[in-house]
């Protein structure tokens, strides 16, 4: 009788008021959210210090 | 359109269909969710809107701060001889002037704004990274206590021009390593933003929202982020070595030890050139948001406008040494950079015909937005006609370093990057207050702007075709007629432009309720969220199932 009391009920997201399709959405969205980010500060960090770091790092080798 | 035909309130422009504002209850909703407390809300806010509002109250402030020394500078040149300013102290003037308009203004302005609309435009909740978000505006602040701070410093603040070109930069005393750092930080305020507005749009827009449907302002931000990205280590690689030249010894750019002062120019304008991009793409945004708006026309060209966006992008790499040509370059060099810099006309060029052929038989109604975006039209095109004018490095010889090239670029930047940015504070401000603005007033600041604006700038070109040098604080007295004009249009601007935060205060504070949509003919899902816009938006995605770009078909739930 479990079986058909749960019929009855209305249909209940399992977890933080999100449908199903809703909650797989968010969570590729998140995972890609984190993928990008990292890409992202990757590149900068590769950038950034690989700027600063040829710099000076040459700079000093180079210094009078 | 058809629809702006049968109504003689749509033709005021704004929306004042009382009927289509079915939340009356706006003021309590959009409190909704605030935390409780001054220091709670401003500054450990994760929220996009109060982030984009501190931005934009940060380079408001900015621009008075800047402004203030260009009405130092203008009055020193306001007759021939040495008035008020020693030239040391012009210099600094000039420089800070530059560095806090462009560092300080202009780029967290279009931060603020990008942080306002870009989740609202494509349907996300908030900013992928809110933590983040707030660490790259609270950095600002310090950053320019330094940068300003720097200005009374022993041995006086930077004076070598915003350009910081050695060997005359590294002769600075303390400043010089202040200022250094004030631009790290900056950059990595930027950077961070950047990365922000990437990861929002890339990843949290509206289900159906493809990239070729999203609304322009998100596409020119989106550009302009990856150019920030790419360009800002560069300024921090070359102000670093111009510290260790400074500090520890170094020869890069001193030609004593066997280094080139020509090198950091070159690489200075790599950073420099798509700086100038960084700062005109997201008002080119702006602008294609506004004038559909008030055409009552979709925009003319999308697709083509999208593709000039990143045309302009990827050109404005390769023509940095056209602010060079006098150096001694290679003739092989100039032609390179002479020919890339007359390219980008082509797709500015599509931009602009695009502009114009949306206001073709539009139903056009002149609200404070439009006519900030129509003036952003003209003399931006002014701006792009005399840059045509530098890029060609026969005649650039006569023009280097002369008033005519201060023309030019204010010309850009002014009716260019900065009426784009006010006419998208006139644009969204109802959205975000929830009231309308003084209009009578507002057309004041715009007519007041523009007649004075080109009061200022438009008489540099004539000095500059005479000869007279820019930066500095005396000249010839043959100059000295159109310098008075070039003066009292540049008090009457900076005076006109205390009417905005008048207005701004005044509509934060109440006026006639804003409907949701404002403006008759606006489109996008932005307009779709009530007025005031909730503090949390779009916490259930809206479902984009539009045929238009940036056009919903009414399927939300915010």
């Amino acid at each position: 009788m479990a079986e058909a009391a749960t019929v009855d009920q209305p249909v209940r997201p399992e977890r933080g008021g999100e449908p199903e399709d809703e909650r797989a959405r968010l969570t590729r969205q998140r995972r890609g959210a984190r993928r990008t980010t990292l890409i992202l500060v990757g590149i900068v960090l590769l950038l950034y210090f690989g700027y600063i770091l040829y710099a000076v790092l040459s700079g000093l080798h180079t210094r009078h | 359109m058809a629809n702006i035909e049968h109504a003689p309130a749509a033709m005021s422009g704004y929306d004042a269909h009382a009927g289509h504002d079915a939340h009356a209850g706006h003021d309590e909703h959009a409190d909704h969710g605030k935390p409780h407390g001054f220091w709670a809300r401003w500054l450990t806010s994760t929220n996009h809107k109060d982030i984009g509002t501190m931005y934009l109250v940060f380079s408001c402030t900015m621009f008075f701060i800047g402004g203030s020394l260009a009405m130092l500078i203008r009055a020193e040149l306001f007759k021939p001889g040495l008035q008020f300013v020693d030239p040391a102290l012009f210099n600094v003037l000039t420089t800070n002037h530059a560095l806090i308009m462009i560092f300080g203004a202009v780029m967290p302005s279009f931060v603020g704004l990008a942080n306002w609309m870009v989740p609202m435009q494509v349907g996300a909740p908030d900013m992928a990274l809110p933590r983040m978000n707030n660490f790259s505006f609270w950095i600002l602040p310090f950053a320019f206590t330094l940068l300003i701070g720097s200005i009374f410093v022993p041995g006086g603040g930077m004076a070598g021009g915003w350009t910081l070109y050695p060997p005359l930069s590294v002769q600075t005393g303390y400043a010089l390593p202040m200022a250094i750092f004030a631009i790290h930080l900056m950059g990595a305020s930027s950077i961070m933003g950047a990365i922000n507005v990437i990861v929002t749009i890339m990843n949290m827009r509206a289900p159906g929202m493809s990239l070729i449907r999203m609304p322009l302002f998100v596409w020119t931000w989106l550009i302009t982020a990856f150019l920030l990205i790419a360009v800002m280590p560069v300024l921090a690689g070359a102000v670093t070595m111009l510290l260790t030249d400074h500090f520890f010894g170094t020869s890069f750019f001193n030609a004593a030890g066997g280094g080139d002062p020509v090198m950091f120019q070159h690489i200075f304008w790599f950073f420099g050139h798509p700086e100038v991009y960084i700062m005109i793409l997201p008002a080119f945004g702006i602008v294609s948001e506004i004038i559909p708006t008030f055409a009552r026309k979709p925009l003319f060209g999308y697709d083509a406008m999208v593709y000039a966006t990143a045309s302009i992008a990827f050109l404005s790499f390769i023509v940095w040494a056209h602010h060079m040509f006098t150096v001694g370059l290679p003739l092989a060099s100039e032609t390179f950079f002479m020919l890339s810099t007359m390219l980008i006309a082509i797709p500015t060029g599509v931009k602009v015909f695009n502009w114009s052929a949306t206001l073709y038989k539009g139903s056009i109604s002149y609200e404070p937005p439009m006519l900030w975006a129509l003036a952003f039209l003209i003399m931006f095109s002014i701006g792009g006609f005399s840059g045509l004018m530098l890029a060609l490095a026969p005649a650039d010889f006569q023009y280097q370093d002369t008033y005519f090239v201060v023309a030019h670029f204010h010309y850009v930047l002014v009716p260019g990057a900065i009426f784009g940015i006010i006419g998208g504070v006139y644009y969204w401000l109802p959205k975000w207050t929830g009231h309308m603005y003084n209009m009578t007033l507002a057309k004041w600041h715009f007519w007041l702007s523009t007649i004075f604006v080109n009061v200022l700038f438009f008489p540099q070109h004539f000095l500059g075709l005479a000869g007279m040098p820019r930066r500095i604080p005396d000249y010839s007295t043959q100059f000295a007629d159109w310098n008075m004009v070039s003066s009292i249009g540049g008090f009457c601007f900076g005076a006109s432009q205390i009417l905005f935060p008048i207005i701004i205060i005044q509509c934060a504070r109440g006026g006639v309720r804003a409907t949701d949509r404002v403006w008759e003919g606006a489109r996008g899902l932005e307009w779709e969220l009530p007025s005031p816009a909730p503090y949390h938006s779009w916490t259930e995605a809206p479902a984009f199932s539009t045929l238009e770009h940036g056009a919903p078909m009414h399927e939300t739930h915010g």
